[in-house]
């Protein structure tokens, strides 16, 4: 099932069938997809306590969960470092980052605040891979980035949140698990009118 | 049209035989199963510390050489990778003459970049330097035979001397005559570099070294796996130091040669 195929299964659910127009606009499908969104949340960070209870810096399971997803590289003056557009939930979730035309490209994942150390052992003066650094809704690349000839491209495999999909995308976890968590934060709360006193909605 | 029979070989690109450190990380990583870099970097400091700490100093070291420029007060400075000397000694004739090594020679620790250790310990005077810093009696007569009382008469090639300055890791010379001239050291290095070949037996204990301390400092691992891993690693370095010890083909066979003896013919 597709993220726009679940969105409207989930709509139909609430305000399928015969409700009026004035219900339908309350539940409009970008906040069903921010409470969706909310929901699969949940799911990658059991996914992902999951892995450090035992331990796996690896998390075989997630790699059915893996899309390509295709970013153009910024540039921040403040920083001096590229940057690309991505929010990525957690970076065990993150596979690879690579160039389109060269899979085999190296960037390595990093500690956004390993970097005083790492420059300090003999690593950083050793290898110069590009580093990557996941923060909240950037993922920065290092000093090692090359400045002439620089990629505009980014290739991200990773396992992307619920708002990083598009439409088309499929959605990896069991749909009905990802359902029943959307669901939570529309069961118990009722959105109250105030013009008509006391009176229910339906 | 061209038929190409299916059982063709194609061209196989050749494994090589010399390993870079960026190798054994990303074989340690497919034993492990992770396919992301997201412990690369952490991985790759553990191996250079084992080929520092471990391997450098006692089973696997590695030699590399040095062309210095003796400076005006008779200094060579060894580069930073730089263990302890092996030869230093200068190229004559394309062969190197090694220096002979004096262990009285006054360590410089002047505060004054430019001044000279023979200025400081002969009060100004400076003995006398043969041409070219080399003074080489040819101990056969001119008739061609061996004349043993030339044999060293000049001093040999062992004027100007050396010694060790193992604290700041670098020679202090005497004389004058190689300043601003090229000598040539061997020195044991730590082996590691931007481009560093490692030879094929040194991986195994290298890959068994990281496998072992990547779980070495977590609480959650058992003990016994602690132990188990570097067990592993010890039979590896055995199994490198078995390797390293072997005797080759031309030396067993010294060995016997030496010992026949012929007996006496009647």
């Amino acid at each position: 099932m597709n993220k726009k195929e679940l969105l409207s299964l989930i709509r139909n659910k609430l305000v399928g069938g015969d409700t009026t127009a004035a219900s339908k606009g309350q539940y409009h499908p970008r906040v069903i997809e921010k409470s969706a969104e909310l929901g699969y949340d949940e799911i990658l960070q059991a996914i992902v306590s999951g892995g450090e209870k035992y331990n796996e810096y690896s998390l075989p399971g997630i790699d059915a969960m893996i899309t390509p997803i295709y970013k153009p590289v910024l540039y921040d003056d403040v920083r001096g470092q590229s940057y690309i557009e991505l929010r990525v939930y957690h970076k065990n979730l993150a596979k690879q980052f690579t160039l389109p035309k060269q899979p085999s490209a190296l960037f390595v994942i990093i500690d956004t605040v390993s970097e005083p150390i790492w420059d300090e052992l003999e690593a950083a003066k050793v290898d110069y891979s590009i580093g990557v650094l996941i923060e909240s809704t950037r993922v920065y690349f290092d000093a090692n980035f090359p400045t002439t000839n620089a990629p505009t491209t980014i290739l991200a495999k990773i396992a992307p949140t619920l708002s990083e999909m598009k439409d088309t995308d499929e959605i990896k976890v069991p749909t009905m698990a990802l359902y029943d968590a959307t669901m939570k934060y529309w069961r118990d709360q009722r959105p109250n009118d105030d013009l008509n006193e006391n009176k229910q909605l339906p | 049209m061209e038929f190409i029979e299916h059982n063709e070989m194609q061209p196989v690109k050749p494994v090589a035989a010399g390993k870079s450190l960026r190798y054994v990380v990303m074989s340690v990583l497919n034993r492990v199963g992770n396919y992301s870099t997201n412990e690369y970097r952490r991985l790759l400091q553990l191996a250079i510390e084992c080929v520092q700490e471990e391997l450098s100093m006692y089973h696997a070291t590695s030699l590399e050489i040095y062309y210095a420029i003796v400076d005006d007060t008779g200094i060579v400075q060894m580069p930073k990778d730089c263990i302890d000397y092996i030869k230093i000694g200068m190229n004559v004739g394309g062969q190197l003459y090694i220096l002979g090594m004096n262990e009285n020679i006054i360590l410089s620790r002047a505060t004054k970049c430019a001044q000279n250790v023979d200025d400081i310990a002969r009060g100004g005077l400076s003995l006398f330097a043969p041409i070219n810093g080399y003074s080489f009696i040819d101990h056969m007569s001119p008739a061609g035979l061996y004349v043993g009382g030339l044999y060293g008469l000049g001093g040999g090639f062992t004027d100007p001397q050396y010694r060790w300055d193992d604290k700041l890791k670098r020679f202090q010379l005497n004389g004058s005559a190689l300043h601003k001239k090229q000598v040539i050291v061997e020195y044991q290095s730590t082996g590691i570099g931007a481009g560093t070949i490692l030879e094929l037996p040194i991986i195994a204990p290298i890959r068994d070294f990281v496998i072992w301390q990547r779980i070495e400092n977590d609480p959650r691992v058992p003990q016994s796996e602690k132990d188990r891993k570097e067990r592993k690693y010890n039979e590896s370095i055995e199994k490198l130091r078995a390797y390293k010890n072997m005797f080759t083909k031309q030396e067993f066979l010294d060995t016997m040669y030496r010992s026949y003896k012929q007996g006496i013919k009647r």
